[in-house]
């Protein structure tokens, strides 16, 4: 090879000026940024579909699998033998009266704590139904003690009857008012209005009586006990004896 | 690498019913199967898997809470008494209980099932709590707390009963209270726990969980006393 023959093979060929190509660092640039878009959205799927199937597919995995067919047979091994259905028809009529009797035959109270409810039966049959309050869930802090308002649940038994009751005040009435406690049997502690005109007690403290707030009623304001509106105490005490069941959910 | 796993993740999840149907059966088989009931014509047999589950249920002192899918009711029963029933206004269960013959559901279901644990989006008693006033100065000044008993967000429970069961209800809210999002965090806590239990059970090797759900979408007021009327540790009965 001759030395300009070397020369020629080892240079470059420089582009001419203005020859229309454009030049290569923006090309490349552009297809650099469509690149890391392309993997960008790649990436974002991708991860879409990894929660796709993390958060939904495969929580339903066994609900598909038994869809499928997967793990269909649960039946168990019974041998059936011949039985008497005279006999066992017997048998579940015995047991429907069973449940039939379960249901008291006098009268019961159910009130409904959540919606300040009362419903009033004889046995099966609704007597009278209307609004209540209950317990307002307030948790009173004093210096010596704290006292819960709630209603409580459960069954309780009207324990006793009053007519024109005398509500004898405890102590968290004085402390809510801000007053001074005073003496048990103190003059101060009797109120002869508060209950209304009847009460039954049911236990622990707890009574079904009347109100002067007749604009409340309805919601959840009193310190544990049921109020009822005049009308609806009255047909209540009337209609139940002591003994009775009031139940609370 | 990523779609290894999740694939992994998702077969252990679809073997987790045969796994759950077997360990089901091993319990089917421990139970002295009283062969004579077990032969009653199936519509006697389920008319007596309910009548003994309630006589069951009425022997114990507290609410329980009856599930009937067949008229589509919820009923709060204490010793046969039924204080209140609520319709279902939704429901959908696992394809698990639809492949259950009347004999198995006599044996799952002739005695209440218990709840063992619960999960919610409010709590069994809320109390506020009321500082008590000085003197009689502070009390003229302290409003009377009225309870706000208005519902701003659905209510949201799942009963977890024995034999893996659990039983999910959603009170429905009015269409003008937004409930999307509420019901997503409540759904996803689920699927991600599931999924924490689930990885950790392909982890160690152990066949994953797998728990038969119905879920019920019922009046939101009335889930609520549901949800506050049924002990912690109460008994459910559920008529399919």
């Amino acid at each position: 090879m001759t030395e300009r023959e070397f020369l020629a093979d080892s240079v470059e060929p420089v582009q001419p000026a203005g020859s229309g190509q454009p030049p290569k660092p923006l090309k490349s640039l552009g297809r650099r940024i469509l690149g890391w878009l392309a993997t960008f959205i790649g990436v974002i799927l991708f991860f879409t579909f990894c929660l796709y199937l993390l958060f939904v597919v495969i929580p339903q995995g066994p609900e598909i699998a038994l869809a499928r067919g997967i793990g269909k047979d649960t039946s168990l091994t019974i041998t059936k033998i011949a039985v008497d259905s005279v006999k066992v028809k017997k048998e579940i009529a015995l047991l429907e009266k069973k449940i039939d009797k379960l249901t008291t035959q006098g009268p019961y109270l159910i009130v409904n704590t959540t919606d300040n409810r009362f419903y009033l039966y004889s046995g099966k049959e609704l007597i009278r139904e209307g609004r209540c309050s209950t317990g307002k869930n307030t948790r009173l802090i004093a210096k010596k003690r704290n006292y819960e308002f709630k209603t409580p649940r459960g069954v309780h038994t009207v324990q006793s009857k009053q007519k024109n009751p005398v509500w004898a005040k405890p102590d968290w009435a004085f402390i809510e008012e801000g007053l001074p406690i005073p003496p048990p049997g103190h003059e101060s502690r009797f109120d002869a209005y508060t209950l209304g005109d009847y009460k039954l007690a049911i236990g622990d403290g707890y009574m079904v009586h009347g109100t002067l707030y007749k604009r409340r009623m309805g919601l959840p304001v009193t310190h544990g006990c049921i109020r009822l509106l005049d009308e609806d105490l009255e047909v209540v005490y009337n209609t139940m004896p002591i003994g009775s069941k009031v139940i609370i959910y | 690498m990523i779609l290894g796993a999740l694939s992994w993740l998702l077969i252990s999840a679809m073997k987790a019913p045969h796994s759950f149907i077997e360990e089901f059966k091993t319990e089917m088989a421990g139970i002295k199967n009283n062969k004579v009931i077990l032969s009653y014509p199936d519509d006697l047999l389920e008319r007596k898997t309910r009548l003994d589950s309630r006589l069951a249920m009425s022997d114990d002192d507290s609410i329980g809470l009856r599930i009937n899918l067949k008229e589509k009711f919820l009923y709060l029963e204490i010793k046969g008494i039924v204080l209140h029933k609520t319709p279902i206004l939704e429901q959908k269960s696992s394809s698990f209980f639809k492949h259950l013959s009347v004999a198995e559901k006599y044996v799952l279901f002739h005695n209440p099932l218990t709840i063992q644990k619960d999960d919610a989006t409010i709590s069994k008693d809320q109390f506020q709590e009321v500082i008590a006033p000085k003197d009689t100065i502070e009390a003229a000044k302290m409003t009377e707390i009225i309870p706000d008993t208005t519902l701003t967000e659905p209510v949201m429970y799942r009963l977890y009963l024995n034999h893996g069961i659990r039983v999910q209800i959603t009170g429905q809210l009015p269409d003008s209270i937004p409930q999307f999002w509420p019901r997503f965090r409540f759904d996803y806590r689920d699927r991600y726990k599931y999924l924490k239990e689930l990885t950790r059970s392909v982890i160690r090797n152990k066949p994953a969980p797998y728990q038969p759900t119905i879920s019920l979408v019922i009046n939101s007021r009335d889930a609520e006393a549901i949800y506050r009327a049924v002990p912690k540790k109460g008994n459910v009965i559920l008529e399919l």
